[in-house]
């Protein structure tokens, strides 16, 4: 497979930047330079990644696509600061993530990552409303609380707000999930197949909640995901394999996503 | 912030968390008992009877401190110096000073005590019948005895194997409670002080002067003659009887040296304990990790958490503790180191140390535990299965390795080093390899497995593949079950085979050093000369050797340290030894030993104090008193006779009664049974040779049961502790075996999966604890008997091995039945 050296684009800005965020310098809300990722040393080492640039402009909506084994989540993990790259660059709005120590790369996260993942995205222990809230504790930030109620009625679940996870289906968790990704408004909100567990119906629910909450807060959102029709939904679409990047669709329909596919082979 | 998540924490993983609170609760119960039998060791004791009207009693110093700080307590009563009285007697605040000495006497094969009229007024007693004894032959009896006989009647009283008759001319009751330890009877003063040993008086009662507390008075008294110990209030107790002191000493002695044991283990418990809870948890922690926890928020979550259940755990374990104590008392009451009548001191300190120690090591275990927690990296969180991260630390390894192999090396002692001294490497060894096992446990189980799976996966069973796959990618929880096991077990055998082993090898002596043909006593209270006298001129007798056994601290200079040894010491007559005592002499000759400046020692004690022939030596006899003496000869037979030979008259001397203990007869050929037949005529005990136990036997058995039921709790903390582990580790496991049963396992399958499992634990338990006893082991015999294979009783061994063995399996089977009592669905259905 070909490394595709090209993949740097530009994705036009809708709305305005928050005043808070925001690299004047490229504008981007997401930067990767050089990102190589390795797995293991010696004759064990697997090359996650081999070397990716890309930059996401500011309230954009990105899918990534590609083969099983081929480095989405390892990618998402280092551009969302989860994980180290083992050379190259990381930026969410201004700073520098890939060198940051793990205390500083946790406040950092708190503060400006928001993720949403496939399953066990919450603490059994919590309630609703308390993993909601959960990286406002955690920052030792008072709850701002029409904010936080905001944010459970946009997800729909208002009446279910004192349950405890075990007590809800598996959308209801990951709209849980969204509410907590969202709450701190950060500058980017991850997500790691997160209709993966879901069926179809339940898949596109939370998937509709994503993408109109984003757009509401003009967030800008990667996600990977290995459905087609709901990579439809993204602004763009990269796609990996092998890690490295082989291309991107703009605006693309599920066919011209599935014939990209299939043209990377087995997915 | 954290509160709210360390309550949730709390609530939500309560199962867990009992396994850690039980872990917790367990240790401070072990600490607290043993905390009280010290404590009780310093404070504790027996309540006054025969002195309970005297204001202070006053008495010789019990305890000697030697140079370099150690205590011990003095066997035999230490005489108050008769300038000592004159000086208490001229005290202006003493109203009263009375002197009592008490005489041992037999009465028909009892033991009671006889005590001088004057000294009545220390309980006090007071006529109720009759009147006070004026003759020498006339007794008066109390409570006890009046029952036994009547005003007027002749009793026979037996002193020192001499017997007597005397007339009962009162009957004596005490003022308050009647003292009840012995029954007593009182003579004149003036038979009293014939019957004293050594003259002067060994326990003074004063009365204090209107106005002025017995504390005061007793201040005056110590500041006037320093060198005597003054006792009142209830203390009085420990001032009457020697045996409570003793009880002290032996308390302590008891609570410290398994304070140290205990406290190790409990320590490791708790850790693994602590760190298993919180791996079960990884995921949580991954995830909040995730979303933005820092290490250090972590390292603060699992420490309020662990703190609040610890505490809980800890202070719960209180009240059990005190129980715990009391059951000890108990049983070394019935082991008959401690009177059956000693009570436990329980003051608010042990307890306090306890849970403070137990919090305070709960805390460092969490830390370490939270330590990987934090570190933990947040993708973990993503990943579906919580895999056993199962490395052990680099520095942990190479501390076990080592302290595995220092404590390979102190085993190997005994091969250089000659003597029993040497025997102190291979009882450190024992600690540093259980130590070492308990670094190395999770590494040495996975090679364990390694090589023990290989076979189980080939059985071609379903369950015994699973359980060997399992026991593999698990081999950090495994080793959490086998390692406590194995210390156990490891830990049983070496405590019990040190003492067979010494056991064995003193009665191999003393059976081969008796060469006499009879063994006379002459009841409870002993010999005296008169008695001796009456055996030698028997028909038939050829040598009578009269033997005393005590106790001699030995204070000598090793590596230009100050040193000091207690040993068995015995008083032999030499010129009688030829016939009836072989000690091995290998230097010199016993016949110099001829005075109190001559004594023999065992080529043993010799070593170890690094005095040879010529020498002069210097030690504290067991009344405390001070001797030099040359070395004359050394002997090889010391733990069969007593390390220190020294003459009968000379050793008498310094010991309570002033009496033998036992005589040592030949008789001329021919003539055993008829010598036999007229010393049993004339009242006394006559036995075989072969009747004599090992000196020390009598301690070394007491000794051994104290031990016994020191381990006994000890082990039982470990059975806890490992049902715990078990049970915890196990419940991990419900998912997996939900899931066994949704792809057709049957719940026998499952079981059986377990069951091998446990079996695979217990073996390797074993092997590891037999492991780690086995190189001390060889290394005390040989240093006691010489023989590489040490003599261990098999049965108290298999009994440590099996009890453990059979422990282990139970709480594993327990632990996976409570776990899929749950119906598979709700296992696999529930979220998270
Ligand atoms: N912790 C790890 N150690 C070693 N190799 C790893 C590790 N994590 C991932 N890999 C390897 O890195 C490569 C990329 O893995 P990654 O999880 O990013 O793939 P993916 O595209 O997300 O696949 P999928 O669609 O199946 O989730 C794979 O070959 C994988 O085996
Ligand atoms: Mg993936």
């Amino acid at each position: 497979m070909s490394r595709l050296d090209t993949a740097v684009t530009t994705v036009d800005h809708r709305g305005p930047a928050r005043a808070t965020a925001g690299s004047p310098a490229t504008g981007s809300a997401i930067r990767l330079q050089g990102v190589v990722k390795q797995y293991g040393t010696g004759t064990s080492a697997v090359m996650a990644l081999r070397g990716i640039d890309l930059s996401l402009a500011r309230g954009s909506f990105t899918a990534i696509m590609g083969p099983s084994g081929s480095g989405k989540s390892t990618f998402l993990h280092t551009a969302a600061g989860l994980d180290t790259p083992t050379s190259g660059s990381v930026w969410i709005g201004d700073t520098e993530i890939s060198h940051l120590r793990a205390t500083r790369l946790a406040k950092f996260r708190r503060e400006h990552v928001g993720f949403v993942f496939q399953a066990y995205n919450l603490l059994p222990a919590l309630s609703v409303e308390e993993n909601v809230t959960l990286p406002l504790r955690l920052a030792g930030r008072g709850v701002d609380k029409p904010w936080r109620d905001r944010m459970i009625h946009s997800v729909g679940l208002d009446d279910l707000r004192g349950r405890r996870p075990a007590e809800l289906s598996g959308g209801q968790q990951q709209r849980v999930a969204i509410a907590r990704a969202l709450i701190t408004r950060p500058d980017a909100v991850f997500a790691d197949e997160p209709t993966g567990a879901l069926d179809s119906r339940a898949g596109k629910q939370v998937l509709d909640l994503l993408v109109q909450m984003t757009h509401e807060l003009n967030q800008t959102v990667v996600m990977v995901t290995h459905d087609p029709m709901v990579a439809a939904r993204a602004e763009r679409v990269i796609f990996l394999a092998d890690g490295a990047l082989v291309g991107a669709l703009e605006g693309a329909t599920t066919q011209q996503i599935v014939d990209r596919m299939t043209g990377l082979g087995t997915w | 912030m954290v509160n709210a998540l360390v309550r949730a924490g709390i609530r939500q993983n309560r199962g867990t968390l009992i396994g850690m609170l039980v872990a917790v609760l367990t240790a401070t119960m072990l600490a607290t008992g043993l905390g009280v039998l010290i404590e009780s060791g310093a404070r504790g004791g027996l309540d006054p009877e025969r002195y309970a009207a005297a204001d202070v009693i006053v008495g010789g110093t019990q305890t000697f401190v030697s140079p370099e700080d150690a205590s011990y307590a003095l066997p035999e009563r230490v005489p108050v110096p008769a300038d000592a009285l004159d000086a208490i007697r001229v005290l202006p605040d003493a109203a009263a000073v009375v002197a009592d000495t008490t005489v041992p006497l037999s009465w028909g094969g009892t033991a009671i005590e006889a005590h001088g009229w004057s000294a009545a007024t220390l309980t006090p007693y007071s006529i109720t019948e009759g009147r006070a004894p004026r003759a020498a032959d006339e007794v008066v009896v109390d409570g006890i005895l009046a029952a036994r006989t009547e005003l007027g009647a002749t009793i026979t009283l037996g002193h020192g194997g001499i017997d007597a008759e005397y007339r009962v001319v009162g009957i004596a009751a005490a003022d308050g409670d009647q003292p009840s330890r012995a029954a007593h009877v009182f003579v004149t003063d003036a038979t009293a002080s014939a019957w004293m040993p050594h003259g002067g008086a060994t326990v003074v009662g004063v009365f204090a002067r209107d106005g002025v507390s017995p504390s005061e008075l007793a201040r005056e008294i110590h500041a006037q003659v320093p060198e005597v110990a003054t006792y009142t209030g209830r203390d009085r107790g420990a001032g009457e009887f020697l045996d409570a002191g003793a009880a002290r000493a032996t308390l302590v002695a008891i609570g410290s040296s398994f304070a140290g044991t205990a406290i190790l283990i409990a320590l490791f418990v708790v850790t693994s304990t602590l760190s298993l809870s919180i791996q079960r948890r990884r995921r949580e922690f991954a995830l909040l990790r995730a979303i933005g926890a820092t290490p250090l928020q972590i390292h603060r979550l699992v420490a309020q958490e662990v703190l609040i259940v610890a505490g809980v755990g800890a202070i719960l374990g209180v009240i059990p503790g005190l129980l715990l104590a009391a059951v000890m008392r108990f049983g070394f009451a019935q082991a008959g180191v401690i009177p059956s009548d000693f009570a436990l001191t329980f003051g608010p300190i042990p307890p306090l140390i306890a849970v403070v120690a137990m919090v305070a090591a709960s805390q460092l275990a969490a830390a370490v535990a939270a330590r990987r927690s934090a570190r933990i990296s947040p993708i973990e969180a993503l990943q579906e299965a919580s895999t056993t991260p199962a490395r052990v630390g680099r520095a942990r390894t190479i501390v076990g390795v080592v302290l595995g192999v220092l404590g390979l090396a102190a085993s190997a002692v005994p091969l250089v080093v000659p003597g029993t001294i040497a025997i102190a490497g291979p009882v450190a060894a024992a600690l540093l390899l259980i130590v070492a096992v308990g670094l190395l446990g999770p590494r040495l189980v996975r090679i364990a497995i390694a090589v023990l799976g290989a076979p189980l996966r080939h059985l071609g069973s379903a369950s015994a593949f699973l359980a060997a796959t399992n026991a593999r990618s698990n081999s950090r929880r495994l080793a959490a079950a086998i390692v406590p096991l194995a210390l156990g077990i490891g830990l049983g055998l070496v405590q019990v085979g040190t003492q067979s082993i010494v056991a064995a090898e003193a009665t191999a002596q003393s059976r081969a050093g008796v060469t006499a043909d009879l063994m006379v006593t002459g009841g409870p209270s002993g010999l005296s000369d008169a008695a001796v006298g009456t055996i030698v001129r028997t028909p038939g007798v050829e040598a009578v050797n009269p033997v005393v056994v005590s106790q001699i601290i030995v204070s000598f200079v090793q590596l230009g340290d100050p040193t000091s040894e207690q040993y068995p010491i015995q008083g032999i007559d030499p010129a009688a030894l030829g016939t009836t005592m072989d000690l091995g002499v290998v230097s010199g000759t016993l016949d110099d030993v001829t005075d109190d400046h001559t004594i023999a020692l065992s080529s043993d004690a010799a070593l170890a104090t690094g005095a040879q022939l010529g020498d002069s030596v210097t030690g504290h006899l067991g009344d405390g008193a001070v001797i030099t003496a040359t070395v004359v000869a050394t002997y090889t037979r010391g733990l069969g006779f007593g390390d220190v030979t020294m003459t009968n008259a000379a050793l008498r001397a310094h010991t309570t009664s002033g009496l033998s203990d036992y005589a040592l007869v030949s008789t001329e050929s021919g003539m055993s049974a008829s010598v036999q037949e007229s010393l049993g005529a004339a009242g006394f005990t006559v036995l075989d040779h072969r009747a004599l136990r090992a000196a020390g036997d009598g301690a070394r058995e007491a000794n051994s049961l104290v031990n016994l039921i020191a381990l006994a709790v000890i082990l039982g903390y470990i059975a806890i502790a490992v049902v715990n582990t078990l049970v915890l580790a196990t419940g991990e496991r419900r998912r997996e075996f939900a899931l066994m049963q949704f792809v057709g396992s049957t719940r026998r399958q499952v079981r059986a999966m377990m069951r091998i499992e446990s079996l695979v634990a217990v073996v390797l338990a074993a092997v590891l604890g037999v492991l780690v006893a086995a190189a001390p082991l060889v290394g005390i015999s040989v240093g006691i008997s010489g023989q590489p294979l040490p003599k261990i009783s098999l049965i108290e061994s298999a009994a440590i091995v099996g009890s453990l063995s059979i422990i282990g399996v139970i709480a594993l089977a327990l632990a996976t039945r409570g776990v899929m009592r749950s119906a598979p669905l709700t296992e696999i259905g529930s979220r998270q």
